[in-house]
């Protein structure tokens, strides 16, 4: 490649103020560019999908059950049951159960749950109806083994009834109240830890004619 | 004609790595802005770790909690917040099983623990509840426990976020700021740990403020519909107290100026600490030293050295209040109890309220009620250290209050609450958290101190205080009794 000596500098003029203006051209579409990602990116789906992705529900080690009729009569009273049924091996020192009501539906029939006297844990540490709150608190304890109740997996017991009179019909549920984020909770906790098993719990649906 | 010599050909290449060179560049250094940007979200909820600050021996735990703080002008629903950390892990040892979820998202998703990295993800529940971050409010989002390896090197060890995310419950936007670290120092065995709060002692540490700004404070980061901010590259923030910490006066410097902690009054500390979005900047954040039982002095919370006499506060109205625990009926070791001072629309929390035991077992206390307005009627939620919180709203008061108040006025005010007893049952955890209810939780703590070696848990169990003649704790039936009378009468704090 030749070039007059005199031709150099205006062709080296060209030469810069062209390449010049490509990289201002390139540096402006690549700002604006990568503007646009970040205005994606912080509104909305990068920054939130990675967690809920990550979210892992654990697996239940027992069932809280609250069972009865599934079909009553307008003015019929009906027996709610309680009942655990566990899901893996675990020992326990004792449990609470919170059952909630509409009390537009529902009218508790008495002030306190009767305990099974088989039932896995025998003492009732608290039992009470809130009317205001329309819910049943329920505290039964272990006493007797210093390590807690030993309970394997495939074991059910019936822990204790309730009864309801049924006001008006429609339908509504009396619900087993697991909430972990509530103070007040339906749990089971583990003798050894005092922490509380992982619960699923089955809500009771009537149907009131 | 001469041929191009190697001068021009240099030229030429130069300008041609200038063409490819100066974009990618440019690439690079937007691509890690908006990595930054990315991990902060709108910034609405501050994450912070406490202590900001701690010094630690090797073989020593370090509990620390991941805070949230809401100071948007909003509540904000969530369900679900997320963080990862970095630690430097030959100076850190965290078990996963250490993390805990312990706020309004008390559900551990994912507590995860790699060789340098932490990630949490609390959830409100496996449903579809949603958690209120009340506007202004600061809470407990999770904690977890570093434990100082023996062969930690001495020193300097940051404890930093990388990652947060936490999705508003409805708009599914990031709400999160990038969190502001820890900076914690590991100490040799025989040199004396640092007190996270100084003493209110005279010649104690005194901040002269290089610069107090006088406008408003700097606008944080609330995404508007037109201004995206930019960064500067230029600018830089250190923060001479380690970040976010109250209990000791410091400097954040930064390419603006100085910006020193400082009293606003006697209640409220306005704290600077280093925010990184969109630049490295101070950010001022209001603080009521009395929230945490201090006064603000000299750019800091001090809590006055342990004792009966009052935080010397000129216009705070005085109480001194006496209460007794159930089961008590000799002297006891001294206690610490939560008041709380509550009208309709106000509350005002003193924690840590030391109070001391004479023969009888009624133990009485002292606190100056700094932010409590002067004469107005109050009543007041008292909470023992394993009790449930007991409503009083009349002097010598002798049965449950329903309602009603009492009148506070502006100097000294002696109520005696010793005649209705605060009730043991609410047992604090290996924390010294109580959760508001008794119940088959603590239950279980009681049942499990009765055969444990461990004095500590024994003592957090031990409701009625009492001791062998040597000095140990004794857990028995008479504790056990005294629980089930709790559950059955007064299960619940009494707010």
């Amino acid at each position: 490649m030749k070039i007059k000596k005199n031709n150099w500098k205006p062709a080296m003029s060209t030469i810069v103020i062209t390449l010049s203006v490509f990289i201002i051209a390139e540096s402006i579409w690549l700002v604006g560019k990568l503007e646009e990602i970040s205005q994606r990116a912080t509104s909305s789906e990068l920054a939130v999908t990675p967690i809920k992705e990550e979210v892992k529900i654990a697996e239940p080690e027992a069932l809280i059950k609250a069972a009865g009729p599934a079909v009553v009569s307008k003015g019929e009273e009906f027996i709610l049951t309680v009942s655990l049924s566990a899901r893996k091996d675990f020992s326990s020192d004792g449990m609470d159960v919170v059952l909630t009501y509409d009390s537009t539906f529902l009218e508790p029939v008495g002030v306190s749950a009767k305990i099974n006297p088989d039932s896995l844990f025998k003492t009732a540490g608290l039992n009470l109806v809130e009317e205001d709150k329309a819910r049943i608190l329920v505290t039964i304890l272990d006493l007797q083994s210093p390590g807690g109740v030993a309970v394997r997996a495939g074991d059910e017991s019936d822990l204790f009834t309730f009864g309801f009179k049924a006001l008006k019909t429609g339908k509504t549920v009396v619900v087993v109240n697991n909430d972990r984020a509530e103070r007040r909770k339906t749990q089971v906790i583990k003798a050894s830890t005092s922490d509380p098993l992982v619960l699923e719990k089955e809500d009771l649906v009537v149907m009131i004619k | 004609m001469n041929k191009i010599g190697k001068k021009e050909i240099f030229i030429l290449l130069g300008l041609v790595f200038l063409l490819i060179g100066l974009p990618l560049m440019v690439m690079v250094v937007k691509q890690s802005q908006e990595l930054r940007r990315g991990a902060a979200g709108s910034g609405v909820l501050k994450l912070l770790l406490r202590p900001a600050s701690a010094d630690k021996r090797r073989g020593e735990t370090l509990n620390v909690y991941v805070k949230l703080r809401n100071i948007s002008s909003s509540t904000k629903e969530i369900r679900v917040a997320g963080f990862d950390l970095t630690y430097d892990s030959s100076v850190f040892q965290v078990d996963s099983d250490s993390i805990v979820c312990n706020g309004p998202l008390p559900v551990p998703a994912r507590t995860e623990v790699s060789s340098n990295k932490i990630e949490v993800v609390c959830i409100k529940s496996l449903g579809s509840a949603t958690a209120s971050i009340v506007s202004g409010s600061g809470v407990n989002l999770a904690q977890i426990t570093f434990q100082v390896k023996s062969g930690a090197a001495l020193g300097n060890s940051e404890v930093n976020f990388v990652r947060t995310n936490i999705p508003d419950a409805h708009t599914e936007v990031d709400l999160s700021d990038a969190g502001v670290g820890g900076n914690y120092r590991i100490i040799t065995d025989s040199s004396p740990t640092n007190t996270p709060r100084p003493t209110n002692t005279p010649g104690g540490p005194t901040n002269t403020p290089t610069r107090r700004p006088t406008n408003t404070p700097r606008p944080t980061n609330t995404p508007g519909p037109t201004n995206t901010p930019t960064p500067d590259p230029n600018a830089f923030c250190n923060d001479s107290d380690g970040g976010y910490e109250i209990y000791t006066p410091g400097t954040v410097t930064t390419n603006e100026g100085d910006f020193s902690d400082y009293c606003q009054d006697q209640d409220t500390l306005i704290e600077y600490y280093c925010l990184s979005y969109p630049s490295p900047h101070a950010n001022p954040d209001p603080q009521s030293c009395a929230g945490v039982n201090s006064v603000c002095s000299d750019g800091a919370c001090i809590q006055p050295t342990i004792s009966l006499t009052p935080i010397p506060s000129p216009d705070a109205p005085r109480l001194s209040f006496k209460v007794k625990f159930d089961g008590v009926t000799g002297k006891i070791g001294d206690q610490y109890v939560k008041v709380l001072v509550k009208r309709q629309g106000f509350t005002k929390e003193f924690e840590d309220v030391l109070v001391v035991a004479d023969d009888n077992g009624v133990m009485s206390g002292t606190i100056s009620l700094v932010g409590v307005k002067a004469p107005r009627r109050y009543y007041l939620v008292i909470k023992g250290p394993k009790h449930v919180a007991e409503r009083f709203c009349v002097n010598k008061q002798n049965g449950r209050c329903e309602s009603g108040q009492m009148l506070v006025i502006r100097r000294e005010n002696n109520f005696d609450f010793s005649a209705w007893l605060l009730m043991a049952g609410d047992i604090p955890d290996q924390n010294g958290l109580q959760d508001g209810v008794v119940d088959s939780v603590d239950f279980g703590r009681v049942k499990k101190a009765l055969v444990s070696t461990d004095e500590e848990e024994r003592a957090r169990a031990n409701l009625n205080f009492n001791k062998t003649s040597g000095g140990k704790e004794i857990v028995n039936g008479q504790d056990i009794s005294m629980f089930l009378g709790t559950m059955s009468t007064r299960y619940d704090d009494d707010y």
